[in-house]
């Protein structure tokens, strides 16, 4: 039944307080799975440089009794480098604005100054993940992860690696392949690989989706079932559809989600497998607020600011299952 | 239907013609010219036919 007339209605009130809470939920996630896993160290010039070597391979060793010696050649190692990448994140926010009374306070410079903060760590996380080749120069770029790795690769057809250049000390980007669903005898291959190039693998930072397809394993013919109690009167039970380690011929490796990788396609369309010893990130200068922005107007300004470059001490202590379907089973 | 003509390129990285199935860098493999064009203008592979003059 209707209201009767003249009911007054808090449609027909002008003095309501409005409620407005001061808690602002955010949730944009904050994780950022491979730069948290790997070392952070210093560098101290726009390109730091490193070597690797490796030992011959095993091959037959006899000489006859009486032999003169000979003396085989010394190979010298690789020298490789990066290129630091300058990645900013700025605000100008007024001064009244920063001085009225704000409802969770997220308009304000503190807190602007702690998202950008964490905004500017996922754009670290982004470069390692996405396929951007190395570039010298005034603006440079640190070669991505996928720009070096070439040996343990399974990539789809079509595709062809990228890796350092020592002609002219760059990373050169791999060309995609056709993409392909991520199966189990594809992870065995890259572990293969890995194993026999000397990697320890231990970890697998994958799409969110490719992490889905990863528990599917677990129906493979050649793997060992779960098994799980039910519990008594049969309450409270589970439906146990995860896995997060993988045991296979070559190793144990965690399967890590990594959110950062959905952003698109082209970031999630690989699988990287990573021994943390072999990989670093070195900060020219650490990400830090820039405090000596000069003050023009009646405005506060901020900028965080940091310089650093992804080191790969040697590419054959990771791999990369290359053109996979990473965002759904078709893209 | 006439099978695609096909050129020699040499592999300067290597590259997978099939799914999981890896040629390496340096070697000499006959390929359709479309494919050739693709892979020398991605710099992946250059030219490796016969210079003119060259004996067969």
């Amino acid at each position: 039944m209707a209201a009767l007339a003249n009911t007054f209605q808090t449609t027909n009130a002008v003095g309501n307080r409005e409620e407005l809470s001061d808690v602002v939920s955010r949730i944009t996630p904050e994780d950022t799975p491979i730069y948290s896993l790997i070392e952070k160290g210093k560098c101290v010039s726009v390109h730091p440089e490193w070597e690797t070597d490796e030992l011959a391979a095993p091959a037959a060793n006899i000489k006859p009794e009486g032999d003169e010696y000979t003396f085989g050649a010394i190979t010298p190692p690789d020298r490789m480098g990066n290129y630091t990448q300058i990645m900013r994140k700025e605000w100008i926010i007024s001064r009244t604005q920063e001085t009225v009374s704000n409802a969770g306070n997220a308009e304000k410079r503190k807190y602007q100054k702690l998202k950008k903060g964490v905004e500017i760590r996922k754009d670290v996380e982004f470069a390692i993940v996405d396929t951007n080749a190395s570039v010298a120069g005034s603006t440079r770029e640190f070669g991505s992860l996928n720009t070096w790795i070439e040996t343990n690769v399974s990539r789809g057809a079509g595709g062809a690696n990228g890796g350092f250049d020592s002609g002219t000390g760059l990373t050169v980007a791999p060309t995609d392949g056709t993409q392909r669903a991520f199966t189990k005898t594809i992870l065995d291959s890259v572990m293969q690989s890995g194993y026999q190039s000397g990697a320890n693998f231990r970890h697998v930072s994958v799409s969110p989706y490719v992490k889905s397809v990863f528990v599917t394993f677990m129906s493979d013919a050649n793997v060992a079932p779960f098994r799980y109690a039910v519990s008594k009167g049969g309450e409270r039970n589970t439906i146990v559809a995860t896995a997060d380690y993988y045991e296979g011929p070559f190793g144990t490796v965690m399967i890590h989600p990594n959110r950062v990788q959905a952003v698109g396609a082209q970031q999630a369309r690989n699988a990287f497998f990573l021994d943390t010893d072999m990989v670093e990130f070195l900060w020219l200068d650490k990400i830090q607020e820039d405090k000596k922005v000069a003050k023009t107007g009646d405005a506060d300004k901020g900028v965080i600011i940091g310089e650093g470059t992804l080191k790969v001490k040697n590419e054959k202590g990771l791999g990369v299952a290359a053109d996979l379907f990473g965002l759904t089973a078709a893209s | 239907m006439a099978d695609a003509k096909k050129t020699p390129v040499k592999l300067l990285y290597d590259v997978w013609f099939k799914d999981d199935e890896r040629t390496p860098a340096g070697t000499v493999i006959e390929v359709p010219v479309s494919e050739a064009k693709k892979l020398i203008d991605a710099g992946k592979a250059e030219r490796a036919d016969p210079l003119p003059g060259d004996a067969e």
